[in-house]
């Protein structure tokens, strides 16, 4: 069939999502189209169709009419065109009447584009148009008496162009009638009539008719009309819609546009009745796919029908249904996965998106069908995975998804360090950490050298992570031990710093030059431990000003990048809401510091540490604890009240309401 | 019943500007005596652009006047409704003090929507500066095909989401839900969700076997509302009860303080969703939850 991609790649949609997506600009395609076409016709070379683009785009009537004067031999070119030389390679009985269409095309252009301009932020100055009936009178007396077809067909597209926009009621009649010279010779300019054709089709059944006929006849085009075509509210004017279709091709149409928007398997089935070897069969069984692992339902229907199609040999595309039927298979461990995979690989002939894809589903194959490890098995990982990753290709990515999960039930329950490599997960407690990081560094196996290299870790992201989840759980000598080798980065705020009222971002903007990092944090968090372990003042001023630093990396703190880009932050661990430990440090000071502005400071911050355990429990509103009544009977005549009862506006409602 | 909140046009946002979109158009007038709280729909995203919000907030109530006048509605005060995030919330809360200045110019108030998720969690989610909020008590609880449980108005879930949150810092509205959808389920699990179809409508469909109070399955494959019901499929109608509307009703007074200006708003107003929640029963919930006498508010679909 004219117009039918080769291959699903070259849609502009991705045939393989569950949802209708696009993946390129059709906009830009299209355009490209058009330049492909002008090319030929005015027979430039890239250069000059490069100029021909800045021309035929060009929004300003204006310098159009200027150098159309100039084609005709009636005044100099435009200054910002003066360079191009295809004003002086084309002949002018050539030029002119291109030049002539493009300054129409120019102004009949705004009226497309008048939705845009309806947006609240558009800050376009809206163009003085000419009345559409004159330009649209003034278009049809052009286009009648052109005498080259291809800007016959131009001009005549560019009347329906407007029409569409300015007379929806007339402009039915109109393309009806204009069918015949809209015909050719331009295929684009064809079905982007239809696709107007389309959209004035006010019965859902016959409007949804001819956005299928667009998808399915020309792909360029497919991406906007499947997206106009409409799915149906009521059944009946589904069934209307098929009952409308003229023939096999309309009926293949209709199941085809259906499957790309809604329900794929469903559409592939009817499609498959009505034609075993339909084009773009596949588009829609790879769709159907991503649908059922989408909605985790079951495989087995398209399996089945993969297979019918494998064995009745009545297919097209013999190596995509034998792929498709393997893959399925081995996603179920079925022993005859790998024979139907060999089939589409000796089917091939040479075709490397099926070769590399019977690669990766043979790969999910063996480990769906193995429920522990094997030394054939981490052999054939070992020298197949390497080659599949080097090649990566399209949606390489959900492949290897697919391979870490089962990797991950396949090595289940066996050595969690050399698990957590396949699966790349690096756990965040600190002692599934230091395992990790102690495999890592000692020599392994063959097949466990493969792990570590295939996990993206490094000795260094291993020791940051396992530091700040020592960190957060008070673990400070083993975190300073753990950190004292490789590179820290800069904290980027000074974690020692708090005020009655947290800013995170003013505290990074404050102190972002501070020299702080996790290794020299960790080791001023150990100098100040041993300190507070005294008791009395110095250990009270030392507890302080520990339990600002170990309240600041937490979640409610201002130093949140001691753990931000480690596991903690990734799986939301529970130690990064942990207040407990300043808290701890806070009561410390509130007790044992000399003066009455200190505890006071303390006590505070203590409070803080309550209201704190019970956002982490979910009660998130700033409900005083027990330490505000605390704070305020004793210590209602210190400044700091004063201070604190200015800038906490929850204090001083809170304190106005007691 | 004193007002109604209609909602006006939705702010569309995508990369070719923000503009209303599904603007209302008044087919009748209103019955007389009834007075109308426009509510703007917005998404999320059209808020992203903080430096914008001043613009968006002028050009929103430019949009309710013209609406209300070319409608002759008989509008007062404005409510947003819009599911802000952390990353929309610095706009649409200055959109909404822009709003909120020029409505209090006027003598007139704003009102906002608020989620469950955000009454409970007011420190993370924010404080809309407005002067009244409509709490949105339905799709409180998990989409699943199991029996009896209703995500519409699942009461347990509801229970947990009030349960110790602390009195939120602006009176509330309540809004509660009279409308009825249906999961589609394939293997056991949802797959889509349709609006509006309650049990009746689906017992009257030929494709469809009723299979048990509010199950349906399907027995060949068909559409309805744009989805393709597959042979096999299972069609769970999920409505809201008279009874467990009380019953929500009755939670939420327990949970709330009580207010005399409080307006209980019942979404949505169809003739469909009436039948099953009489005017008597209406009231019982109106006078559960505090409200003054005929202080109903309700909204409908444009």
């Amino acid at each position: 069939m004219a117009g039918v991609p080769a291959r699903a790649s070259d849609l502009l949609y991705d045939p393989t999502s569950q949802w209708f997506g696009h993946v390129g600009d059709w906009g830009d395609a299209f355009r490209g189209q058009n330049l492909s076409e002008w090319r030929d016709w005015l027979r430039v070379d890239s250069s000059g169709a490069a100029e021909w683009d800045s021309v035929l785009n060009s929004p300003s009537r204006a310098r159009l009419d200027s150098a159309l004067r100039h084609a005709l031999g009636k005044g100099p070119l435009p200054e910002a065109w003066s360079a191009f030389a295809l004003f002086k390679d084309i002949p002018a009985a050539k030029l002119a009447p291109a030049l002539r269409y493009a300054a129409f095309a120019a102004e009949v252009e705004p009226f497309s584009r008048r939705s845009e301009e309806d947006s609240w932020a558009s800050s376009r100055k809206l163009p003085k148009l000419r009345s559409p009936d004159t330009l649209r009178a003034e278009g049809l007396a052009a286009a009648r008496a052109a005498t080259e077809p291809f800007l016959r067909q131009r001009w005549f597209f560019q009347v329906a162009k407007l029409s569409f926009y300015t007379r929806p009621d007339t402009a039915l009649a109109l393309l009806d009638g204009l069918r015949e010279e809209l015909s050719g010779p331009s295929a684009s300019l064809f079905w982007r009539s239809r696709m107007y054709r389309a959209g004035l089709l006010a019965d859902p059944a016959a409007h949804n008719l001819e956005c299928a006929r667009v998808v399915w006849g020309y792909p360029l085009l497919a991406p906007m009309a499947a997206k106009d075509f409409v799915l149906p509210q009521k059944d009946g004017d589904w069934k209307r819609a098929l009952a409308l279709a003229q023939g096999r091709d309309d009926r293949l149409a209709l199941w085809f546009a259906m499957g790309l928007r809604s329900d794929a398997l469903e559409a592939l089935g009817h499609m498959l009745a009505e034609d075993s070897a339909a084009p773009m069969a596949e588009i829609l069984a790879a769709r159907a796919v991503a649908q059922a692992e989408w909605t985790h339902t079951s495989c087995r229907p398209l399996e089945e029908l993969a297979l019918g199609l494998c064995k009745s040999q009545r297919t097209a595309a013999p190596a995509f249904w034998n792929l498709l039927a393997g893959h399925l298979a081995g996603l179920s461990g079925k022993p005859g996965a790998e024979a139907l995979l060999e089939t589409a690989s000796q089917l091939a002939k040479g075709d490397t998106l099926i070769l590399w894809q019977v690669r990766r589903s043979r790969v999910l194959a063996r480990l769906c069908a193995s429920t522990s490890p094997s030394p054939a098995l981490e052999d054939f990982l070992r020298t197949e995975l390497p080659v599949i990753d080097s090649h990566a290709g399209t949606h390489w990515a959900a492949f290897d998804g697919a391979v870490r999960e089962r990797l991950g039930k396949v090595w289940s329950g066996k050595d969690p360090a050399l698990r957590a490599c396949l699966i790349g997960h690096i756990p965040s407690d600190p002692d599934s950490l230091t395992a990790l990081h102690a495999f890592w560094t000692r020599p392994g196996t063959s097949f466990e050298e493969f792990a570590k290299r295939r996990s993206g870790f490094s000795d260094s992201g291993l020791r940051q992570n396992l530091g700040a989840a020592l960190l957060l759980r008070d673990r400070i000598p083993e975190a300073v031990q753990t950190l004292s080798v490789g590179p820290s980065e800069l904290l980027g705020t000074d974690p020692f710093q708090a005020e009655i009222r947290d800013d995170h971002d003013r505290d990074h903007a404050r102190y972002a030059k501070a020299p702080w990092t996790r290794a020299t944090f960790a080791r001023e968090l150990l100098r100040l431990d041993a300190l507070a372990a005294q008791s009395g003042t110095e250990g009270a001023k030392a507890a302080l000003r520990e339990g600002i630093g170990l309240y600041n990396q937490t979640y409610f703190g201002n130093a949140r990048s001691v753990y931000l880009g480690t596991v903690l932050e990734m799986h939301d661990d529970p130690a990064r809401r942990n207040v407990a430990p300043a808290r701890k440090r806070f009561e410390q000071a509130a007790r044992d510091l000399p003066t009455a502005e200190g505890r006071a400071w303390a006590t505070w911050l203590v409070a803080k540490c309550e209201r704190d355990v019970r956002i982490a429990r979910g009660d998130s509103l700033n409900v005083p604890g027990q330490s505000y009544a605390r704070l305020r009977s004793r210590y209602a005549k210190t400044p700091f009240w004063k201070r604190a009862l200015k800038e906490c506006g929850w204090l001083a409602s809170w304190n106005a309401s007691r | 019943m004193r007002r109604l909140r209609v909602r006006l046009f939705d702010i569309g946002s995508d990369s070719s500007g923000t503009r209303p979109v599904a603007r209302l158009r008044a087919a009748a007038p209103l019955p007389p005596g009834l007075e109308v709280l426009p509510v703007v729909f917005a998404r999320e995203r059209a808020f992203r652009d903080a430096g914008a919000a001043e613009v968006l907030a002028r050009h929103i109530l430019s949009e309710r006047d013209a609406i209300c006048r070319e409608g002759n509605l008989p509008c007062r005060d404005l409510e947003m409704d819009c599911d802000w995030t952390a990353s929309s919330r610095d706009g649409y809360f200055r959109a909404l003090r822009t709003l909120s200045d020029s409505l209090h110019r006027r003598g007139e108030s704003l009102h906002a929507t608020l989620r469950l998720h955000q009454y409970r969690s007011p420190r993370t989610t924010g404080i809309p500066p407005t002067d009244r909020l409509t709490l949105m008590a339905y799709n409180m609880g998990p989409v699943t095909a199991a029996p009896g449980r209703l995500s519409v108005l699942d009461l347990p879930e509801l229970r947990r989401w009030l349960a110790g949150a602390a009195p939120y810092p602006i009176p509330l509205d309540v809004a509660l839900p009279l409308w009825s959808w249906c999961l589609q389920v394939r293997e056991g699990h949802p797959i889509d969700l349709l609006q509006a179809i309650p049990e009746e409508e689906l017992a009257g469909i030929p494709q469809l076997s009723a299979k048990g109070r509010g199950l349906f399955r399907s027995r060949e494959g068909f559409f309805l509302q744009g989805r393709w019901i597959r042979a096999g499929d299972t069609l769970k109608a999920e409505t809201v009860a008279p009874r467990d509307l009380e019953e929500a009703a009755e939670i939420l007074a327990r949970a709330l303080p009580p207010d005399g200006r409080r307006e209980v708003v019942y979404f949505d107003l169809s003739e469909r969703n009436l039948q099953r929640h009489d005017e008597t029963q209406l009231d019982r919930c109106l006078r559960r939850l505090g409200g003054a006498p005929h202080s109903r508010g309700n909204r409908l679909r444009p």
